[in-house]
């Protein structure tokens, strides 16, 4: 990949002919480690989302657990408004007024470490109780929050939130049995109870110590969350985008064409409108950083007067989503495997000139 | 074919038929399913006869039947060779009945891509509802001899022939065994039936095919304008499923607040045999050559679960699929509709797994 960025050419072209050939041969390598990278991250980031369609799914509207307990699952990142650490799911009984908070984790390396980043996240959730309240439009008497992971990560967990004594319940996944269970982490019921490690609602309590399954199987209602990774964002935002502009013959789009979409993705439901401005604005940045989208009014200020178009070969949607694909990797992978390359670089200079002092 | 220009509603039309039934010998009846009611609503912006239109069709209303007339060049004598039509779309069972005497070439070249607009499918049977239709016509005539059939197996299905199964075959085979040598042919080959020749001693030949084509080859007109009409009730049982799916917008009241939550209703594919990874990437590679394509897509390995959202290049529609080992979920997202579902379906039926059903949620 050629690069553009002024920094790195500055740099390269400081070095004699046979120095550049050495920076150039780093780079290349850090390109491919680093699109290797980013390919791993994309792929947590799609265990995650499984899992976290997996939470969702007994409580969706008319679900198993919808219909059994009336807890109905709201909405995703609850927090994404503040930019602060976030649950993934909310899940609202309007009876009984109880919200809970469910935490995602498709992988644990230190249970202790992630209960403590939980405990964070609570902290989060009980300043901002206010907010939690005004996304459900309602007087909220009670939170719960839980940490869902796979059911072989059970044995880091438990014993992390014990030892914290953390308002946790801990909620194991069986992706391939499908089954939801609750955790019981003492024998006391009231205790475990008193402290948030089950559920107060006994209908939820015992149907998920029971375990709960779906009727007919997986679904997957969210197809990304607003902090997945943006090359699925993207690549699934611009697929909607490139059939609706199909579908109305245009090229060309505006900022309110990408909101008026978002609007409508299952992802982003209950979602009020200055988080939506702000996810869209965001995605919008980065498209039009890799060349996604490209800006076909510059001499014009407001972003709402733009008009835009894809920047990437759009005559299938199968192009689409290859071109989001490459520019995305081309982009951050180069930008990445430059910084690297410099660094290496400069570490191999000082490894072969020892300053004086060292002899 | 030609039908004196009248006023007709279907039954008097179907007496045309049955009057000089030896005129419309080799006479098809071609089925779609369609989203259409009606040809030209007037409150819709896409209508049937729209479509006809941008095809190169020019429409005659003759009562409840429309006279469709089109032609195409033949590419090796350039001669403009017409092409007729006479269709009834029956508001009921939303099927658009299309009768001609066209050669399988012409139909290929005038009608067979209307299929491809949105709302419009051709009456696939599947190969369960089509072993249904040839079973009610063999216990209810026990004479029927089946003297022809064509059979075709990929080797990307996942039901095994017993003989070669990686090669890629299609069988066409006349005699009056047919009947049994299907079966054997099934086995030995494992190929699945695309046309079926049926001869009923003394009453009808008829040949049916998968994409929904009914052929009059002589004999009793009557018993081939009742008979369809079954084998596309049996048929339509797979678009019943399909169009129980839909995604709503529910509200749900709060003290304050009016949420707008999801309500999806999705279907299911059970698989006749436990899908594997290696079996996803088959299945993928199968989808992107019948114009679909996957992407976001994830294959977890041990016990299996694999999810990946799915554009139809050809319907526009975007939905999502979530499977494990024994069954996948298919819910709607952008634009989906039962034609787009039917045409994912026939993709996995015919190039993964022939056995494979769906069911809706409820017979889950």
């Amino acid at each position: 990949m050629p690069s553009e960025d002024p920094d790195y050419q500055k740099f390269r072209s400081s070095l004699i002919d046979a120095d550049k050939q050495v920076l150039d041969q780093i780079f290349r390598e850090q390109f491919g480690v680093q699109k290797e990278i980013i390919q791993v991250n994309i792929r947590a980031d799609k265990e995650h989302l499984i899992l976290v369609n997996f939470c969702i799914d007994p409580f969706k509207y008319r679900a198993f657990l919808h219909n059994e307990t009336g807890y109905l699952f709201v909405r995703v990142e609850p927090f994404y408004r503040l930019g602060l650490k976030d649950f993934d799911i909310a899940i609202y009984n309007a009876q009984s007024k109880v919200l809970v908070l469910v935490e995602c984790k498709s992988s644990i390396y230190d249970g202790q470490k992630e209960v403590d980043d939980l405990i964070e996240t609570i902290a989060v959730a009980n300043d901002n109780h206010k907010l939690l309240e005004e996304i459900v439009g309602d007087e909220i008497l009670l939170k719960e929050f839980s940490i869902c992971s796979m059911a072989g990560y059970m044995p880091k967990l438990r014993p992390a939130i014990i030892s914290k004594n953390a308002p946790i319940c801990l909620w194991s996944a069986d992706i391939f049995t499908e089954i939801l269970s609750l955790e019981k982490l003492g024998e006391d019921t009231s205790a475990e109870i008193s402290s948030g490690r089950l559920h107060r609602d006994d209908k939820l309590r015992q149907l998920l110590l029971k375990g709960g399954k779906s009727a007919y199987g997986p679904t997957r209602l969210a197809a990304f969350l607003p902090s997945s990774h943006p090359c699925t964002i993207l690549e699934e935002v611009c697929t909607v985008l490139h059939l609706n502009l199909e579908k109305s013959e245009k090229e060309k789009f505006r900022f309110s064409d990408l909101q008026n979409l978002l609007e409508k993705e299952k992802s982003l439901w209950n979602f009020g409108q200055e988080e939506l401005w702000n996810f869209a604005n965001k995605l919008f940045e980065e498209g039009l950083k890799i060349g996604v989208f490209r800006d076909l009014t510059s001499d014009v200020k407001e972003t709402s007067d733009k008009e835009f178009e894809l920047g990437i070969s759009h005559g299938s949607t199968r192009s689409v989503i290859n071109g989001v694909n490459t520019h995305y990797m081309d982009f951050h992978a180069t930008r990445k495997a430059e910084e690297k390359a410099i660094n290496e670089f400069k570490a191999q200079i000082a490894k072969k000139f020892k300053p004086l002092n060292e002899f | 074919m030609k039908i004196p220009f009248g006023n007709y509603t279907l039954e008097s039309f179907y007496n045309v038929l049955t009057t000089h039934p030896e005129q419309y010998r080799m006479m098809k009846i071609l089925c779609f399913n369609a989203y259409f009611k009606s040809w030209a609503p007037s409150d819709k912006f896409v209508t049937l006869e729209g479509i006809f239109r941008k095809h190169g069709f020019r429409l005659t209303q003759m009562g409840d039947i429309r006279e469709l007339e089109t032609s195409y060049k033949d590419p090796e004598t350039d001669e403009l060779i017409p092409v007729k039509y006479y269709a009834y779309l029956s508001p009921e069972d939303q099927i658009l009945r299309c009768f001609t005497t066209a050669s399988a070439l012409e139909i290929e070249k005038t009608i067979h891509p209307i299929s491809l607009e949105s709302g419009l499918y051709h009456l696939w049977i599947s190969p369960s509802a089509f072993e249904q239709i040839k079973n009610a016509i063999i216990s209810d005539r026990p004479h029927t001899k089946i003297t022809f059939f064509s059979a075709s197996r990929r080797p990307s299905m996942g039901f095994k022939g017993k003989i070669r199964p990686d090669i890629e075959r299609t069988i066409m085979y006349y005699g009056d065994d047919g009947k049994e040598t299907l079966e054997e042919f099934k086995y030995y080959y494992g190929v699945v039936p695309r046309t079926i020749q049926f001869h009923i001693p003394g009453i009808i030949d008829m040949q049916i095919s998968a994409r929904g084509i009914f052929t009059y080859m002589g004999g009793e007109m009557d018993f081939l304008l009742s008979f369809y009409e079954k084998a596309v009730e049996i048929a339509l049982a797979v678009r019943r499923i399909l169009e129980s799916s839909r995604l709503d917008i529910v509200s749900v009241r709060t003290a304050k607040k009016e949420l707008k939550v999801p309500y999806m209703i999705p279907w299911i594919v059970d698989f006749s045999q436990p899908l594997d990874s290696s079996g996803c990437e088959v299945l993928i590679e199968e989808l992107s050559k019948h114009q679909f394509t996957l992407y976001n897509h994830i294959i977890l390995k041990g016990s299996l679960r694999f999810d990946a959202t799915v554009v139809d290049e050809t319907k526009k529609s975007i939905f999502e699929i979530s499977a494990t080992k024994d069954r996948m979920i298919i819910s709607p997202r952008y634009e989906t509709s039962f034609d787009s579902f039917l045409h994912f379906l026939e993709t996995v039926v015919e190039n993964f797994d022939p056995n494979a059903t769906c069911k809706s949620i409820y017979e889950a």
